[in-house]
Order: C-alpha cells, then sequence, then structure tokens
C-alpha cells in the first residue's frame, strides 16, 4: 500500500473536520450558529453547536468560481456594489438558500461594521433569531467585563430557545482550543525558519479553519497534525518554495479565487509569504473555569479592535520575528477597517525601514481582482527590495 | 479682549454638544465646504467615505488648528480617521467617544461614562472655562434650540430649515435661541403645496443644495432623515447628568448605524405617513456601508416608492441629480392636502 507523504496529513485532516462539521450542520445533528469570523468559535462550540461563518463560505465560492454569479444575486436584492464582496457573497448565498440553516445568528462588533449589518439581513433572510455582541472600543477590564456579561446573556436566550444550545460544552471547548492553541504556537515558531517551510498562500487558504476550529477536537488534529508535518520539512530540508529569495509579511486576506498572482509570486520569484496578520494568534490561553471572562477577554484584546496602533505592534512584530524583506497590504474592495489605516501601516514600516506595498484588490469578485495591475506592482516591489538589499550590503562592506 | 471658548469640533449628531459646551468650550459641527482633494489619497483611501475624507482635509490643514476635535466610534471610516489625524495631524487633540449600537440601561451607562471621560478632557483643554450651570444648563440651553428649529421646521421649507441648522450648529447656543425666537414663525400648520411630496433618507450632513435641486426638480421636501435633519430635532431634552444625556441620545430615533432596523423602520413610516410623504429618495452616500445595508431593509419595508440615489459629499453632477429626480416625480400622485406637521 502506498504511503501517503506526511506533508498531507495536514490538509487530510482539515477536510475531514471541514467536512464532518458540514455533515453535522446540514444533518442538523448539532444547533447551527451562523456569526462572522471574529466570534470566538469556542462560544459556539461551548453551546454544543456548529459555527457556520458565511464570510467564509464566501472565500469557498469564490474558490469554485460561483462568487460572481452569488454578488449578482445580492445587488439585484438592493446591496449597493462598494459593499465588501465577501459580504455581499455571503449575502448572495443566503438568498440562494446554500448554506446550511441557522437555528440562530450571532454578530459582534468586530472587525467591521458590515458583518454585523449583513448578518442582521441574513437573520431575517433565513428566519432565525439575531444576537449582537456589542464589543466596547476600549481594552479595558471593564470593557472585559461588559463582553463577558452579554456572552452570558445571549447563551442564556440561545438555551432558552429550546433548539439544544447547552453551554455545558464550554469547558470542553475551551480545553480543545487550548490544546490547539499550543500546537498553533509551535507552527508559528516552525514558520520562523529560513528558508520558510510553508507558503503563505496556503496558510491564508487555511484562514477558515484558524477562525472556525478552535474548541473542537478537530482544530487539535489539524494544527497537531500540521505542526508535525512542518518540522518534517524542516527536517528534511524541504523549503515551501524552490529558492527563497525574499521574505514578505501579508496584510489581510488573499484573493480566494483562482489566479497565478500568488504562486507567480512565492515560487517564480521566490517571495515568499513568511507570515501574516490574518493568522496571527493574539489571545492568551483560555481558563475553563472562567469562561466568559476567557472569551471576553480574547475578544476585546483582539489587535484588529481599537486604535490602529495595535495592528501597527502587531505588524512590526511580525516583520521582525519572519525577518522580511517588505511588507504588502492587500486592499480589498469594500474593506474599510483595513484600507483605512494603509497610510499608518506605511508611515510604521517606513520608521522601522521596511519596504511597503499597498495592492488594490477583491478577495471575494476576480472581475475587480486586478491582476495584471497587481503583477506589474508586485515586481517593481521587488526591484526596490533587491535594489534596497545591495544597497545595505554595499554600505556594510559585504 | 474678550476670549473666544476654545472652538472643539464634532462630526456626528450622537455627539452631544451638550458636553462641549458644558466643559467650557465652542461646539462646533464639522462641515468642510468641499469634497477632499486627490492629494487626500496619500491619507485615505480613494473608496472611501466622501464625509471622513473631507473632514480629514479640513482638520488637516485648518489654521489655525482647531483646539480639539470628537469622534465618535459610528462607523469603520471614523474610526479610521481618529487613527489618521492621531498619526499625521497630531497637532489636533482628537478625542473617540465610543458609541453602543443598540440601546438599553446598560448601554446608557456605558455611554454615561464615556461622556464624563470626554467632559473631564475637554475642561483641561487650554482657554476652557466651564460656565455657570453646568451639563444641565448646557442641556437647557441646547434643548431650547432643538424645539425652536422644530417650531420653525413645521412651516419653512427643508432646504431652508437645512440652512438654518448649520448656522445654528456654528453659532453661541444663546445666540441661536435668540436669533430663533426673534425669526417669525406662524401658528398654523403648513400650507397647502401641489407639489408631490417626498421624504429625503440619508445619513451624512446632505449639502443643502441638493435639497434644492430635489425641490427644483418638482417635489417637496417634507422631512429629511439625516445627521443634520429631523433626526437632529428629535432628540429628547437631556436632562442633568451624563446618565440622563446618554438616555436622551440613545433614545433618539436611530440612525442607521445602529443595530435597530424595526425601530429605524417604525420611525420612518410615522414620519412618512405623518408628514403626507407619496416618495421616499434614498441618498446614498458613496462608500458608506451602515447606509448601504440600511436601503434594502427600507425598500422591502416601505409601502411608498422609493428613489435610490448615489452621492458624493457636496453637490457634484447636480444635473444628473435634477433629471433622476424629475422622472421620480413624474410618477408620484399628486397631494390630496397639506402635510402634517410630522412627530413631535
Amino acid at each position: 500500500m502506498k504511503r501517503v507523504p506526511e506533508t498531507e496529513s495536514y490538509a487530510r485532516e482539515a477536510v475531514r473536520w471541514g467536512l464532518g462539521l458540514l455533515g453535522d450542520a446540514v444533518g442538523r445533528r448539532r444547533p447551527v450558529v451562523w456569526c462572522n469570523v471574529a466570534l470566538p468559535s469556542e462560544f459556539v462550540y461551548g453551546l454544543g453547536a456548529i459555527p457556520v461563518m458565511p464570510e467564509m463560505a464566501a472565500g469557498f465560492a469564490a474558490a469554485w468560481r460561483g462568487s460572481p454569479e452569488l454578488i449578482v444575486r445580492a445587488e439585484g436584492q438592493g446591496f449597493p456594489a462598494d459593499l465588501c464582496s465577501f459580504h455581499r457573497c455571503a449575502l448572495g448565498l443566503a438568498l440562494e438558500g446554500w448554506l446550511p440553516r441557522p437555528d440562530a445568528v450571532v454578530a459582534t462588533s468586530l472587525f467591521c461594521d458590515g458583518a454585523r449589518k449583513f448578518l442582521h439581513h441574513a437573520s431575517r433572510l433565513m428566519g432565525a433569531p439575531y444576537f449582537l455582541i456589542d464589543v466596547p472600543y476600549e481594552q479595558s477590564a471593564h470593557a472585559a467585563r461588559t463582553v463577558a456579561a452579554r456572552l452570558q446573556e445571549v447563551a442564556r436566550e440561545l438555551e432558552g430557545t429550546g433548539r439544544g444550545f447547552d453551554s455545558r460544552h464550554l469547558p470542553l471547548a475551551l480545553e480543545s482550543s487550548n490544546r490547539a492553541r499550543r500546537h498553533y504556537l509551535e507552527v508559528m515558531r516552525i514558520r520562523r525558519h529560513r528558508p520558510a517551510p510553508w507558503r503563505g498562500s496556503e496558510a491564508l487558504s487555511y484562514a477558515s479553519v484558524f477562525f472556525m476550529a478552535f474548541g473542537s477536537p478537530g482544530g487539535v488534529r489539524v494544527y497537531r497534525t500540521l505542526a508535525r508535518s512542518l518540522a518534517a520539512r524542516v527536517r528534511s530540508g524541504r523549503p515551501a518554495v524552490p529558492r527563497e529569495r525574499w521574505r514578505l509579511l501579508w496584510l489581510h486576506f488573499r484573493p480566494f479565487y483562482p489566479g497565478q498572482l500568488l504562486p507567480w509570486l512565492e515560487v517564480e520569484q521566490g517571495a515568499v509569504i513568511a507570515a501574516e496578520d490574518m493568522s496571527y494568534l493574539w489571545w492568551d490561553e483560555l481558563d475553563p473555569d472562567r469562561p466568559w471572562e476567557s472569551l471576553a477577554r480574547k475578544m476585546t484584546s483582539h489587535f484588529m479592535w481599537g486604535p490602529v496602533e495595535r495592528r501597527v505592534e502587531v505588524m512590526l512584530r511580525l516583520a521582525r520575528d519572519y525577518a522580511v524583506d517588505g511588507i504588502v497590504h492587500y486592499s480589498h474592495w469594500g474593506c474599510r477597517q483595513s484600507c483605512g489605516a494603509v497610510s499608518v501601516l506605511r508611515q510604521a514600516s517606513a520608521r522601522a525601514g521596511i519596504p511597503f506595498l499597498n495592492l488594490d484588490g477583491d478577495c471575494i469578485d476576480p472581475r475587480n481582482g486586478r491582476e495584471e495591475q497587481a503583477r506589474t506592482r508586485l515586481e517593481a516591489f521587488l526591484e526596490s527590495i533587491a535594489e534596497r538589499r545591495e544597497v545595505l550590503a554595499a554600505g556594510s562592506g559585504d | 479682549m474678550h476670549e473666544l471658548p476654545p472652538a472643539v469640533y464634532y462630526t456626528c449628531s450622537y455627539v452631544p454638544p451638550e458636553v462641549i459646551w458644558a466643559a467650557g468650550c465652542r461646539p462646533v459641527r464639522l462641515l468642510p465646504s468641499a469634497p477632499a482633494p486627490g492629494e487626500c489619497d496619500a491619507f485615505l483611501p480613494r473608496d472611501f467615505c466622501p464625509y471622513v475624507r473631507a473632514a480629514f482635509w479640513d482638520l488637516h490643514r485648518r489654521a489655525p488648528p482647531a483646539a480639539a476635535v470628537v469622534l465618535p466610534t459610528c462607523c469603520d471610516p471614523m474610526r479610521r480617521l481618529a487613527d489618521v489625524l492621531r498619526q499625521h495631524s497630531p497637532h489636533v487633540p482628537c478625542f473617540l467617544l465610543d458609541l453602543p449600537r443598540t440601546r438599553g440601561k446598560r448601554e446608557e451607562e456605558y455611554l454615561a461614562g464615556r461622556l464624563e471621560e470626554i467632559l473631564a478632557a475637554l475642561r483641561a483643554l487650554p482657554g476652557a472655562v466651564p460656565p455657570e450651570g453646568g451639563l444641565a444648563e448646557a442641556s437647557r440651553l441646547f434643548a431650547e434650540v432643538r424645539h425652536l428649529l422644530h417650531r420653525v421646521a413645521r412651516t419653512a421649507s427643508a432646504p431652508a430649515v437645512h440652512r438654518l441648522i448649520r448656522q445654528v450648529h456654528a453659532a453661541d447656543p444663546r445666540q441661536a435661541v435668540a436669533s430663533l425666537l426673534a425669526r417669525e414663525t406662524t401658528a398654523s400648520g403648513p400650507t397647502a403645496d401641489a407639489r408631490p411630496r417626498v421624504l429625503v433618507v440619508t445619513s451624512h450632513p446632505v449639502d443643502p443644495g441638493v435639497l434644492e435641486v430635489i425641490e427644483q426638480a418638482g417635489a417637496r421636501v417634507v422631512a429629511e432623515d439625516s445627521c443634520l435633519g429631523d433626526r437632529l430635532l428629535t432628540i429628547p431634552p437631556g436632562g442633568s447628568t451624563p446618565r440622563e444625556l446618554a438616555a436622551a441620545y440613545l433614545g433618539r430615533p436611530p440612525c442607521p448605524r445602529m443595530e435597530l432596523p424595526e425601530e429605524r423602520l417604525a420611525y420612518l413610516e410615522d414620519v412618512a405617513r405623518a408628514r403626507g410623504a407619496q416618495g421616499i429618495i434614498f441618498l446614498a452616500l458613496k462608500y458608506c456601508d451602515n447606509l448601504g445595508y440600511d436601503f434594502p431593509w427600507v425598500r422591502e419595508r416601505s409601502a411608498l416608492p422609493v428613489l435610490f440615489l448615489e452621492s458624493d459629499y457636496g453637490i457634484s453632477a447636480s444635473g444628473q441629480l435634477l433629471t433622476r429626480v424629475q422622472a421620480f416625480v413624474e410618477t408620484l400622485p399628486l397631494p390630496a392636502g397639506p402635510p402634517g406637521p410630522g412627530p413631535e
């Protein structure tokens, strides 16, 4: 029997987890909660339910080239074309009825207006009750207490719906999350290796696992296997790309539809995405004995909420830890919260002496992807990094 | 020479000017006269709220600089405006007012705490001299301004009321009260008018020229649901404490940024019915997500025909606006009687 290459085992675990989750949701073996990516999945698993994140489903729709039609469907219902395409596509999915029907919709004000707004519409379309976890903008003990109280309140209301929600699953969900977290931190540590053992474009394709798997046993398996796979690559000298010339930090998500931009960037140009801010694990270990407070701290401590200085700090830390040569911000169409910060991110990068490039594009709608323009700009960016490296080398007498 | 109190600018009708006044400063609603130029692209993206871009450019270039600005966390662009100002215009002290997205006792308590923080911070500004009477007197003054504006709104045209609101928001509230009292107001209701009546729904401080173009196209604007329109006039009197003020502001008819679509739709239906509106002109500011998500609710729930118009900040493309409104107005029936005074 042919031996399955170890490096594919994490992919197998991810598929097993994802399809298992989908099967449970479609088969209604557990209550289904639609939520945005910023809601801790541990909260949903902790209620004995299954998280379905329509924003992530939009990514899958884009990967299978189905997003344009879904976006047009949403626009036909009056949703303007300048709204985020993740959300327009997600609304299209809801209008078509292609996602497992929710028993409840739980939104949080993290990280953007569009997420809670589209979920409110989705709740109406699906006939499911809507709950909002409004997160204060400050990072304080008071904010954490406010959110903890609200989480508990929403949990009680969900349990009161009679649809099978049960918060007695919480301690187990948090323990699972912590185990997955330890493996994920190992993944993050291994990824610092030069040359990089994992392409960032692939890491970003695992965004749905990152946002939806913590709190489930499947999440533990995926990250345990991933850590082992990457460690094996490092031991056996199998880098992510044949010849790593540059290391980049990628900010925000990637185009999820099929295209040549990222393979060209990472494989042909050797500019591997060594790290991404969207895959950065920011939270402390959760306390199963204090679940509400723990989950509240996970939410209020997110670096994409509050003053942009938090995001700058993470950006610079990642740039240093992963020894990047440049930073690329992918300005996804309709994403005000991220794109509005670009001038600040750029300035901070400049002060740190790290070249910065802002690329306009669209993660979900290939009609708005501007791939050729992005390639041209990346080419110029890589040339400028190369020149900078030569100047620095000449200056240091190398 | 009598020194004017420091001018503190604010960008949203959820920021209580009462607090700014009570701190001993002069509240000024930031209403840039023009959209931001292309140079602003270096600071904020082009596909971004045009009002926020204009506000940034105004504050960044204003000379002398504003004593301070109070920005609410009302939307993603406004939160980023605070960040960008802090980084690129550090000479403009910026205070952030965190606004809840729903309402209730907990939200009132939270907002009250934030208002107390803003009050304390503004009191510390150079030149700020808190007036006698504190917040109670400030609440009384601004409540009177709104009451008088509401009275004027019963008989004057929407563009005229809008211009008046803009003037009043740059003035000392005591002077605003005096000038409003001096205006002639009739005791009778609005006059009969053969033009079809429309309710204008939007989010930002719309340019009064836009309302004039709509009326030029043959409609009568009987109500304006905007940041500087009727929604502003419906704020109940604020009381003497931050908690009472928070309750008043959260208790007003919600704007699109709140997560209260049922209450918002009920309010719009009430206004439309009370004013005898026969159509709705939905003026969608480009790149405004909160308003963009408002439109499908309004379109679905309204019994009235709705015209969707995309707009920029200011009054660009007025010819196109005129043509589209004219076509819409021609589909509306003529009014049967005079419009009502509107909800209290």
